[in-house]
């Protein structure tokens, strides 16, 4: 790309609100020193005025639009939510970033394992809450075939598990280290051996 | 614009319609019919065809609000829809009753309304002598605008008079964020030349 053009595309984006920090900064330093910038910028800003009065002038719509709408809705299929699925996703999102917010203050990361179950721990359905050396767990005991543990993982206890696993080195580090959050596999819970959390 | 700036917000009269609250659809509605008649009228340049366009595309959005995620805003997901019954229209419609936009004031002429220009812009009253360069200017904005390729045009559209960020365009029109700005460059480099050619504006010193 030309300097020049490089040069207007600033310029543009300046017009159009598209610039933040540094470089706006830099743009509108431009514009306050070189008239030819400031023309521009003025060009720019007189065109898209042009413009909005030019759409004005396309009317105002149809005022009597929802009269003949309501008349039609009822033949309409009418609309609905599918399930909690077709449901806006607005309230989602927001518990979402929530839910992320509180796991980001917590310092807490959930890896989930679904194993098959090395042996006759608990009945099926059974919940168990552990804790091995600082390092929480809740086992459920699916059914005779699965165990599903959620491992609550945190930075100062990253590790812990390794020792709970009489494993001499592992992947998130060595015994009572700190180490970077990571999903837990199957093979990072029970080892080579395969044998029992608790 | 009368857009109905109060009330519930989007979301939460779409979730009233959801749940069985068919009048809360009129807020949609009346919040964005302006908008939705002007890019009709934009693609369609027929006062009839656009109400129709419209018509319709607030008839499927009724019908296919429960399929709305919400991963865009309601108005980009209706610009769409009536986008798409336009293109549709003009398909249908070989009839070639189209009038250029704004061609000797054809469309107000249509709507029946006064033709003459504003007794004031931006608060400001001019003359007859100003009127008319307004008006000659009205007109070589049209037939400049006409000149544009649409994608260029609509662009242009989407963020001088919607308003819209370049993402939000990006995601509207389903290109990328440069594509946007290039167009944008592209379209009022264009508008410009052809107003400087028809000595509308003048060239900067």
């Amino acid at each position: 790309m030309r300097r020049e053009d490089r040069r207007l595309l600033d310029l543009q984006a300046y017009h159009d609100g598209e610039l933040s920090g540094l470089r706006r900064f830099f743009v509108a330093r431009r514009i306050a020193r070189d008239p030819a910038a400031r023309r521009e910028l003025l060009a720019l800003r007189a065109l898209g005025r042009e413009l909005r009065s030019f759409d004005a002038r396309l009317g105002e719509g149809d005022p009597a639009l929802w009269s003949a709408l309501r008349d039609q809705l009822p033949t309409q299929r009418r609309p609905a939510a599918e399930g909690s699925a077709r449901r806006p996703r607005f309230g989602m999102r927001a518990a979402g970033w929530l839910g992320a917010g509180l796991a980001a203050a917590a310092a807490v990361a959930v890896a989930l394992a679904v194993l098959p179950n090395p042996g006759d721990l608990s009945p099926p359905g059974s919940l168990r809450w552990l804790r091995s050396d600082g390092y929480p767990a809740v086992v459920l005991q699916d059914d005779r075939e699965a165990t599903i543990i959620w491992v609550l993982e945190g930075s100062d206890n990253a590790g812990a598990l390794e020792k709970s696993k009489q494993r001499p080195e592992g992947p998130a580090g060595p015994a009572g280290t700190t180490g970077p959050v990571r999903p837990i596999s199957p093979a990072d819970l029970f080892g080579r051996a395969g044998g029992a959390l608790a | 614009m009368s857009q109905a700036l109060e009330g519930p917000s989007d979301e939460e009269a779409i979730g009233r319609v959801l749940s069985g609250d068919s009048d809360a659809f009129r807020v949609l509605v009346e919040r964005y019919q302006v908008r939705a008649h002007r890019l009709a009228l934009r693609v369609l340049r027929d006062e009839d065809a656009a109400r129709d366009a419209v018509q319709e595309a607030f008839l499927k959005a009724w019908s296919a609000l429960g399929r709305f995620e919400g991963r865009s805003s309601f108005y980009t997901w209706l610009y769409r829809l009536v986008m798409n019954q336009c293109l549709d229209a003009r398909r249908r419609d070989k009839s070639g009753r189209h009038v250029a936009l704004d061609e000797g004031g054809a469309l107000e002429q249509a709507r029946g309304v006064d033709a003459e220009p504003d007794p004031e812009v931006d608060g400001v009253p001019f003359g007859p002598a100003a009127a008319v360069q307004r008006r000659q200017l009205r007109q070589g904005i049209a037939a400049a605008i006409e000149a544009l390729p649409e994608s260029a045009r609509e662009t242009l559209w989407l963020r001088e008079v919607d308003g819209k960020s370049y993402a939000e365009i990006a995601r509207t029109l389903g290109i990328p964020k440069g594509t946007v700005m290039s167009r944008l460059h592209y379209a009022r480099r264009q508008l410009r030349e052809r107003l400087l050619e028809d000595g509308l504006v003048s060239a900067p010193e």
